[in-house]
């Protein structure tokens, strides 16, 4: 039982962390159907300038400040020279995301170099005890922390303008302009929240991992876009659920039957889903039109 | 958007002077020029295929082409405008084939024709500032008041999806929404089309008291003389990307080249 | 076996660079004619090495202990009144070059040993074209298990090879510091599997019980919490890190949440004892064990000398290339002696040599193998790794 709690509360911190990331992508795809395979490098990035501050003796505060307006800015240029210009065509979105994604990934690599570092951050040698079971400081942190992008999460798509107009572009971006809503913007501020998203998941990962590299852009996000896929594709809450769930499974995995066995697991449920069950545990059927 | 008293066109809802449009070569519009004097309902009339939807896209700015040729909204020239900004010069449509947002429900589409004219920021609106909150109160007011215009068609079904609506109902939110940005021009491209008699009238008289009440300046596209009779002191007619005649609605009924127009 | 051919004649038949189809035609006309034509003036060894390359750091503090060596017993009247002449020959940690500097080397039918070898993949090129000539090879810190795996007649080495270090990191933990239930972090590639398979053995030969064994992608996991869960859950006395230094560097900073006030002794190989290790543990690291083929606080006699000397001539520290070049050379010094100064018939000879040496006490199997009596023991103490005399010296006496 004490085990089986251990392993729960592991599988639910990197679920949090995978849904902060999987929210990336859903919100983007929600809008525009169209996968944002920057969003890793984006996060890596914003992460990275959070976890420099933090080493060269910045306030925590302004550091975790720097990274999520870095990693905002990103977003913002990234949106307006590499995908904005493309914007309806389903392949060249794509091809420049990648690019993009490498440039980001070599400039990284340029200031940070590729070398693995650790990312101080208070509580991390802190443990709680709860009866028999041990728990971090840090995961009750990650827990608040999703909780509250749930919650930001929640208010934005269903209290504010800015949720409605992304429904409205989401259903059909063509009438929405016609009928006032300033597209563009919307369509930034979106890109902008999935950054923020992402940057928030990739602090909370550094923190409660402590270990950062460059080259997590690409390979971090590979649990997080099978949580999108699980979770359904475009559906920011079936990415929550989707995070949860791949969290949950990996700690069982590999607590229950074999760490040897979790890529398989992960890439298994990846595929399978995609073939059987492509809409993902939330279903959505995302609205497409002639 | 102070406009200038030395304007020709101050005083019309729309004016459209010389316009053509070509599509790879084959031209929809050819020369076209249309007025819709302020506070007037204006019909546009032609067989399929004669350019009042190309017509209308390039006013409302769904057609993002060149063109050339003058199209003037309020006294405005929209020729660089995008589209979501011609909404804050007082233009709004509707669509030959119903378009809603699909997964909104009533109250929802009709409050996002009111987004042209919001004053709160993403941020505030997210933070929920009081002023932020007084702003959606007010606008779900006027989103109720736009829908108390059908009577108890839509407020009752104001929570609903809109995919769940009759046909008529969602021609109404459409044109609720619509309304829902202030407009002083409306384009309306066949707003009766799929609707029985009963609904054909309810509707005409809908649109003639708020050209009445609220001064609102319609162009409308209608295959049915009897609404264009009842609603329109003068009416153009577009063939073949030209305007062939333009006048009372008696006159042009008379006119050969319409009467050819139209069976040939 | 394997027949020893006179150069002279060699190179009569087979001009600079031989094919090995070439080869095994003329061979068999060649066999049991006289061996090595000797010079009397020297002792004539070649040194293949990489002194230019991605590797050239290596090879060149390799050399840098080879040279030292060869002075002092230049110095010292040399072996058995002969100097000893160094040819050097660079082969770039690379097959094709290395091949070609074996030939050139088994042409010069004055050499009579191969010292200095960096390279694994280097030096498994050139251990045919050796074995051609009989010419023994007592390479310097190619680590490859697979080299002494091919069973080369004519080849020995300086460092232990990566299983024994293996092994010895679990001895240590077993024989020396007396844990019965050892945990296992791996990776899943090939290099994490050979670590599993070697702690396997080596725990269950020493008395102790493997009771858990997790793994990990290296490059991508970066969340342990799960398998640390599971290595707590199964009490063990002692962790061994089979790992990178960078992924062991998180685990264990995880490790304290995992394990709570659970004292779990960690076992880590010599890749491990690296700065970034210790950065990226943090204060969880205190305490790890390591077992590595060198150190420079080694306070035996052997060992302060070299140092004392090393950073005379070079003004700078010695590092485990050095030494093991340093004692490449006085191991096949006391070879040539025990074989009474002939240098005939030699690679028997250097198997059965016990040498103490800078990096400790070096003796070899039957395969060519530093069977692990020269590696040491240091502790990570106050942030610092300490050299472990007693431990050490425990390791070594089993």
């Amino acid at each position: 039982m004490q085990f089986f709690a251990t392993q729960l509360l592991n599988g639910l911190t990197a679920g949090v962390v995978y849904a902060m990331l999987a929210v990336g992508y859903s919100l983007v795809y929600g809008i525009l159907q169209q996968i944002n395979f920057a969003h890793g490098y984006v996060y890596m990035f914003g992460t990275f300038v959070t976890a420099s501050l933090i080493t060269s003796g910045s306030p925590l505060w302004l550091a975790i400040a720097a990274g999520l307006v870095a990693g905002a800015v990103i977003a913002i240029v990234i949106e307006r020279f590499a995908y904005r210009p493309v914007r309806g065509n389903r392949l060249a979105p794509t091809v420049t995301a990648v690019g993009v994604g490498l440039i980001i990934e070599n400039v990284a690599q340029l200031i940070w170099t590729s070398r693995i570092r650790p990312m101080p951050f208070p509580f991390q040698a802190d443990i709680i005890r709860l009866g028999p079971v041990v728990l971090s400081p840090l995961q009750i942190l990650v827990a608040a922390v999703g909780l509250a992008m749930a919650a930001l999460l929640w208010v934005i798509s269903t209290k504010t303008d800015l949720g409605r107009a992304m429904r409205a572009v989401k259903d059909d971006l063509a009438t929405a302009e016609l009928m006032g809503v300033p597209v563009d913007r919307v369509v930034v501020t979106v890109y902008v929240l999935g950054a923020l998203f992402g940057v928030v998941g990739g602090i909370l990962y550094g923190a409660y991992y402590n270990t950062l590299s460059v080259t997590m852009g690409f390979s971090g996000t590979l649990n997080a876009f099978t949580a999108t896929v699980i979770g359904g594709i475009g559906s920011v809450w079936g990415a929550f659920a989707g995070g949860l769930f791949l969290g949950v499974l990996q700690a069982m995995v590999t607590g229950y039957v074999s760490s040897a066995l979790l890529n398989t697991v992960t890439f298994t449920l990846l595929i399978a889903f995609l073939l059987f069950r492509p809409t993902g545990i939330a279903g959505v059927q995302v609205a497409s039109r002639p | 958007m102070t406009d200038t008293a030395e304007t020709p066109k101050m005083g019309d809802a729309l004016s459209v002077s010389n316009l053509t449009l070509s599509y790879g070569g084959v031209k929809a519009l050819a020369g076209v020029s249309v007025v819709v004097p302020s506070g007037e309902i204006i019909g546009l009339i032609g067989p399929n295929g004669s350019g009042k939807s190309s017509l209308i896209n390039v006013i409302s700015g769904a057609y993002r082409g060149p063109y050339q040729g003058e199209v003037c909204i309020n006294g405005t020239d929209v020729h660089d405008m995008p589209a979501h900004r011609r909404a804050s010069v007082g233009m709004s449509r509707i669509f030959q084939g119903i378009r809603l947002f699909d997964t909104l429900t009533v109250e929802q589409n009709i409050l996002l024709g009111g987004h042209v004219h919001y004053a709160t920021g993403y941020v505030a609106s997210i933070l929920r500032t009081p002023r932020a909150r007084l702003e959606m109160a007010e606008q779900r007011e006027r989103a109720r008041a736009v829908m108390a215009l059908f009577g108890d068609r839509l407020l009752p079904r104001a929570d609903q999806q809109v995919l769940s609506l009759s046909y008529a109902n969602r021609r109404r939110v459409e044109i609720s929404r619509a309304l829902m940005t202030a407009p002083e021009l409306l384009l309306l491209d066949e707003p009766m089309a799929g609707m029985n008699p009963h609904e054909t009238e309810e509707l005409t008289e809908q649109l003639r008291a708020l050209n009445r009440a609220q001064k609102i300046s319609m162009l409308l596209v209608e295959h049915k003389m009897s609404v264009i009779g009842d609603l329109c002191a003068n009416v153009y007619v577009l063939s073949s990307g030209t305007v062939i005649a333009h006048g009372p609605v008696g006159m042009i009924q008379q006119d050969e080249k319409v009467v050819e127009a139209f069976l040939g | 076996m394997m027949s020893i051919v006179s150069k002279a004649a060699l190179r009569r038949a087979i001009p600079a660079i031989a094919s090995f189809a070439v080869a095994s035609i003329v061979l068999p006309g060649l066999c049991g004619t006289s061996a090595f034509a000797a010079d009397t003036d020297a002792v004539h060894i070649a040194s293949t090495a990489p002194l230019t390359g991605s590797a050239a750091a290596y090879g060149i503090e390799t050399m840098n202990g080879v040279h030292l060596a060869v002075e002092e017993i230049n110095a010292a009247g040399g072996i058995g009144g002969k100097p000893i002449k160094l040819s050097e020959y660079d082969d770039q940690c690379d097959p094709t070059p290395a091949a070609t500097a074996a030939n050139q080397i088994i042409s010069d039918k004055a050499v009579v040993a191969v010292v200095g070898n960096v390279c694994s993949s280097a030096t498994l090129a050139q251990m045919p074209i050796f074995g051609r000539v009989g010419m023994p090879v007592l390479a310097a810190t190619t680590s490859s298990p697979a080299l002494s795996a091919k069973g080369f007649e004519n080849f020995a080495r300086i460092i232990p090879n990566d299983d024994i270090q293996g092994v010895a990191s679990l001895d240590l933990g077993t024989k020396v510091l007396g844990y019965k239930r050892i945990a296992v972090l791996y990776p899943s590639d090939d290099y994490g599997q050979a670590l599993l398979a070697i702690a396997k053995r080596a725990a269950t030969a020493s008395g102790a019980e493997l009771v858990a064994a997790e793994t990990y992608i290296t490059g991508s996991t970066n969340d342990f919490s799960s398998v640390l869960a599971n290595i707590a859950a199964a009490n063990p006395d002692a962790l061994f890190l089979a790992g990178y230094y960078a992924d062991m560097g998180a685990a264990v900073s995880q490790s304290v949440r995992a394990f709570g006030d659970k004292h779990i002794a960690l076992l880590a190989n010599a890749q491990t004892q690296v700065p970034e290790y210790v950065s990226l543990a943090g204060a969880a690291a205190e305490g790890t064990w390591v077992t590595n083929v060198y150190d420079i606080n080694n306070p035996s006699e052997q060992n302060k000398a070299f140092v004392a000397a090393y950073t005379k001539k070079f003004n700078a520290e010695p590092g485990v290339q050095a030494a093991a070049g340093y004692d490449n050379i006085y191991v096949l010094k006391q070879a040539i002696e025990e074989n009474k100064g002939s240098t005939e018939n030699l690679m028997p000879v250097i198997r059965a040599t016990k040498h103490e040496g800078a990096m400790g006490t070096i003796s070899f199997d039957k395969n060519g193998d530093n069977i692990g009596g020269s590696l040491v023991v240091l502790r990570l103490t106050g942030g610092k790794w300490v050299f472990d005399d007693e431990s050490t010296k425990k390791l070594n006496a089993h």
